[in-house]
């Protein structure tokens, strides 16, 4: 591991720098929200929480199939619940061509959150700070301390940093982890009952927007369909024809089933699989909810 | 590239930031502002904007030649067209040529189409699909506030305590705005809904009234009735700022619960209860096609604006009338008169000073009388009347009532210039097609359903030989030999201001941040309407007594039939149904019937069903559910396969000549 630090001040030029040799992404402010997208240059940069994450540079919400050219790119401001999803993603779509050529060729630089959002739980799962990342900064006052195990990006503008920074960064993290309350998941999937009073209630509301997939940093379920050539797109768990069968038989014939069966995949399901559960407390899917349906209540409404 | 726009399907106007690459979408974001969405999106929303990059868009200007269509340049497509408008109007005078507009345009294209009708052609035949949503909200909402417009704002339902919804399927086609009323009930407001059919908002609803369709004004009538009965009426509200009260009090004593009952098929009681949860609150009164879809469409808008004056519920935080529009620009597009009796700024054609300001501007004389209303429009095609049509941007084979007579109309026009996206049901029987920018492609604006106009920009590129609408209403009127010359959309943004009061003065610097909500003075906007006075100074109370719909249930036609929208789809399907995650969610036509009907008719879910009305027949699939009371069938009008307007109700409300879409008499038979 190598400590750096650089100076806010001079974190505009390092992205000009960038510029020069890549493509780089990161969020920036359109009107009055915080998107990512291409960044043109370096005062475009905002080191924000944008109400998306950035799946989409590397498992696009459509695309073609069968002819794709991807290069090199770099995302800056990547938050560390979004970062952490792609090491979900890669136990299920790793396999895949697109998704696994995209991941070899885009950079994510994570910017560890010192305040938390207001609908995440992260710390409930891995919290801010990462041990695996390939680029992870946080704000430390006058710097963002840099910790990286590769030289590839540093330049001039970054100068060696020490113990303190790094002690200085760990505090500053601890600040989420004090404020933001852990949920409890031990046992979680065993836990979780499929007769669960909260998929009715949520049933009674939902819209069937399919946001909360759609902002799910850990979500990877896909349509494919041809319109003279083959594309796939992001589908949805939540939606009727995800399931549907032919002659119109369908496993889960009704919203509420739908609803359990999101839950269920992330906090039973892919956990038994897996070991993890499929969530990275982002909260996104509560922010994005038109009716507020809380994935903190299914956690919570099995106990303390 | 990163653009925020405007979603093109209802009239919520939710806000969006697309990431695109010029070509195409590259991502779809909802923008966090909470006036309007609040960080979310319908899936028409996150999935919908993709039909804009679709390959079967149209790209180059098409002649049909012997029923083939052969790609043509624009310059002939461009002079077969000014050609035959211009012989036909020559030669059976200006009335024998009809304009359709679109709501899914920009204001900037409405405003120029109808001046195109007006000013090029001296015709009034310019309409619009407001003619079948909204046009009773017009008429309705004039007679008694002065302004055809919600009242209030989106926003502004955090501070009501109560919400009355009738006719509005709110969390399928307003989502956004039905997401944030369930979120104000769970927080301990209350609703009250009245609907037939046993939609998803009625999980919220303190009261459901379940009311027969094509009985609504009784039911608002009686809950007047109870109001004025128990006292709960604001007497000062009344006496300072309303007129007519009198004759509306007479009026209403005919409607005692238990009399509306037998009308209504709703309990007295629930009446009762309705009327005096809504006279005791601070309440908007939210509703849509259910309310305007009626041979009383007006007198409908009218009680429910009744109702609000009643009780004081206007003009004020938390309180107002909300009519929802379903288009992104059915608001905007009905602001810049393109409709056959106002003139932009809802000046009417008869008004002789509304008139001469038009005509001093214009440099030109105007017609005075109405022209036909869209529904009008081809019964005089029909008859020889209307030779010649231009359509930009509506499907009305799929759109309007009676549609076989509707297809023989557009067989008998001599000459159909159709301006579209997509080939259409419509553009099928088009002499010219021209190829038009979607959404995607134009800068321009959209007002809200709660009158905010807002700013579009373009994210992608110009498809093939594509042009702006308004360009080419520009080119035709050149060749027609007038010198319009504007450079761009936002010139004509500055003639609209001029002469449009409610959009006075704005400029696209000032509304392209949040928008702006008409009436506009000075760049500020109007949040809440009719504050200290009404727009047409006093509110005047406008009663009506209830009358039998133009059809109803009888031995022959047991059933009644309504009509209407489904969440995945959006109208005539030519934008959505180029989707696959909507499609495939919704892909086929069918009949939502009451199971213990299906049982008495022997037909099971799924099973195909023969649907008979006195103007057609249909076949499609039967839907078993009880979202649908017992007697009631409900069908979807989005899908060519099996057209539900076939055999719809085309009797026109007299006033805002507005089909009675919403109840058709109708069999139902195995097949």
């Amino acid at each position: 591991m190598m400590l750096y630090k650089i100076s806010k001040n001079n974190l505009k030029d390092y992205i000009n720098y960038l510029l020069e040799r890549y493509e780089v992404w990161g969020p920036k402010k359109i009107n009055d929200d915080y998107v990512f997208s291409r960044i043109e240059n370096g005062n475009e940069f905002s080191d924000v929480r944008t109400l998306l994450g950035p799946k989409d540079l590397i498992y696009p919400p459509q695309e073609k199939l069968f002819e794709n050219d991807f290069h090199e790119i770099i995302v800056l401001g990547v938050k560390s619940c979004d970062f952490r999803a792609f090491k979900m993603l890669d136990d299920v779509l790793g396999i895949d061509n697109n998704y696994s050529a995209r991941r070899k060729l885009v950079h994510m630089f994570n910017f560890v959150c010192t305040e938390p959002c207001e609908f995440g739980f992260c710390t409930t799962f891995y919290g801010p700070r990462l041990d695996d990342f390939e680029m992870q900064f946080t704000d430390i006052g006058e710097y963002y301390l840099v910790e990286t195990n590769t030289k590839k990006f540093i330049n001039n503008l970054f100068e060696n940093a020490d113990k303190n920074n790094l002690d200085i960064a760990i505090e500053k993290s601890e600040n989420v982890y004090k404020k933001m309350k852990k949920l409890n998941v031990e046992k979680l999937n065993e836990k979780i009952s499929w007769d669960n009073p909260l998929w009715k209630e949520f049933s009674e509301r939902c819209i069937s927007c399919g946001a909360c997939n759609f902002a799910c940093p850990t979500c990877f379920c896909f349509d494919v369909y041809d319109e003279s050539e083959r594309y796939r797109e992001w589908d949805s768990c939540i939606l009727a024809g995800f399931t549907r069968l032919a002659g119109n038989a369908n496993p889960r014939p009704t919203l509420d089933l739908r609803l359990r069966q999101r839950f269920m995949h992330k906090l039973k399901f892919h956990y038994e699989n897996f070991d993890y559960h499929l969530c990275t407390g982002c909260g996104r899917c509560i922010e994005v909810c038109p009716v507020k349906i809380d994935i903190r209540d299914v956690i919570r409404s099995v106990g303390p | 590239m990163e653009t925020r726009t405007v979603c093109p399907y209802c009239g919520v106007g939710c806000n969006a930031i697309v990431i695109s690459d010029g070509k195409k979408v590259l991502n779809i974001i909802p923008s966090k502002r909470e006036d309007i969405n609040y960080g979310t999106l319908c899936i028409k929303g996150w999935k919908g904007f993709y039909y804009a990059s679709n390959r079967k868009r149209l790209k180059k200007p098409l002649k049909n030649v012997n029923g083939e269509f052969k790609e043509i340049s624009w310059e002939e497509a461009i002079d077969i067209t000014v050609k035959n408008l211009k012989n036909i109007m020559e030669e059976y005078g200006p009335e024998s040529l009809a304009f359709q507009s679109s709501a899914k345009c920009t204001n900037e294209d409405n405003y120029l189409m109808q001046k195109l009708a007006r000013q090029v052609f001296h015709t009034n035949n310019i309409d619009h699909c407001a003619r079948s949503c909204h046009a009773s909200t017009i008429e309705g909402l004039i007679s008694t506030f002065g302004s055809g417009a919600m009242t209030t704002s989106i926003k502004d339902i955090n501070n009501a305590d109560l919400y009355f919804i009738i006719g509005s399927n709110t969390t399928e086609q307003h989502p956004i705005i039905g997401s944030r009323i369930i979120n104000n009930v769970r927080m301990g407001k209350k609703l009250i809904v009245a609907d037939p059919r046993k939609i998803q908002i009625t999980n919220f609803a303190s009261i459901h009234l379940r009311h027969l369709p094509g009985t609504d004004l009784a039911l608002l009538n009686s809950m007047a009735y109870v109001i004025l009965d128990k006292g709960l009426y604001d007497k000062k509200f009344i006496e300072e700022r309303t007129e007519n009260f009198d004759e509306f009090k007479d009026v209403m004593e005919f409607y005692d619960p238990d009399r509306t009952s037998r009308i209504t098929g709703v309990d007295p009681e629930l009446i009762e209860k309705a009327a005096v949860l809504y006279a005791s609150s601070k309440s908007i009164i939210f509703y849509a096609m259910g309310i305007t879809q009626h041979t009383q469409g007006t007198e409908n808008v009218q009680a429910i604006a009744n109702l609000a004056l009643l009780t004081g519920n206007v003009g004020r935080p938390g309180t107002g009338v909300a009519p929802l529009r379903g288009h992104n620009n059915v608001q905007g597009s009905s602001d810049m008169g393109a409709l056959c009796d106002f003139l932009p700024g809802y000046r009417r054609v008869y008004d002789d000073q509304g008139r001469r300001l038009f005509e001093d501007a214009w440099k030109c004389k105007l017609p005075p009388v109405p022209g036909a209303s869209l529904t009008e429009m081809f019964e005089l095609a029909y008859d020889g009347k209307i030779r010649a049509m231009y359509i930009m941007g509506e499907n009305p084979v799929l759109s309007e009532p009676e549609s076989d007579k509707i297809k023989k109309s557009l067989e008998k026009i001599e000459f159909l210039v159709v301006q579209d996206i997509f080939m259409t049901e419509t553009a099928n029987y088009a002499d010219i097609i021209l190829p038009a920018y979607s959404f995607a492609e134009k800068l321009g604006t959209f007002t809200n359903t709660e009158r905010r106009i807002q700013l579009i920009t373009p994210f992608l590129e110009p498809i093939g030989e594509t042009r702006n609408d308004w360009e080419i209403f520009q080119t035709i009127a050149n060749k027609m030999g007038y010198d319009w010359h504007y450079k761009n959309s936002e010139e004509i943004m500055y003639e609209i201001s001029k002469l449009v009061p409610q959009y006075g003065g704005i400029n696209y610097e000032c509304i392209k941040n949040n928008g702006i909500q008409w009436p506009v003075v000075n760049c500020n906007g109007t949040e809440i309407m009719h504050r200290e006075k009404f727009t047409r100074g006093k509110g005047r109370f406008m009663p009506a007594y209830w009358k039998k719909p133009s059809e109803f249930s009888n031995d022959e036609y047991p059933f009644i039939l309504t009509t209407g929208r489904i969440y995945y789809q959006f109208h005539t399907g030519t934008m959505t149904r180029k989707i696959n995650i909507l499609e495939r969610e919704a892909p086929e036509p069918f009949v939502e019937i009451n199971t213990e009907d299906a049982k008495s008719l022997n037909i099971r879910n799924g099973g195909c069903i023969r649907l008979i009305s006195r103007y057609g027949e249909i076949e499609t699939r039967a839907r078993l559910t009880d979202i649908v009371p017992k007697g009631i069938a409900f069908m979807p009008f989005h899908y060519y396969e099996a057209s539900v307007n076939k055999i719809t109700n085309p009797n026109l409300d007299p006033k805002a000549k507005i089909p009675e879409l919403k109840v058709t008499a109708v069999k139902l038979v195995r097949c």
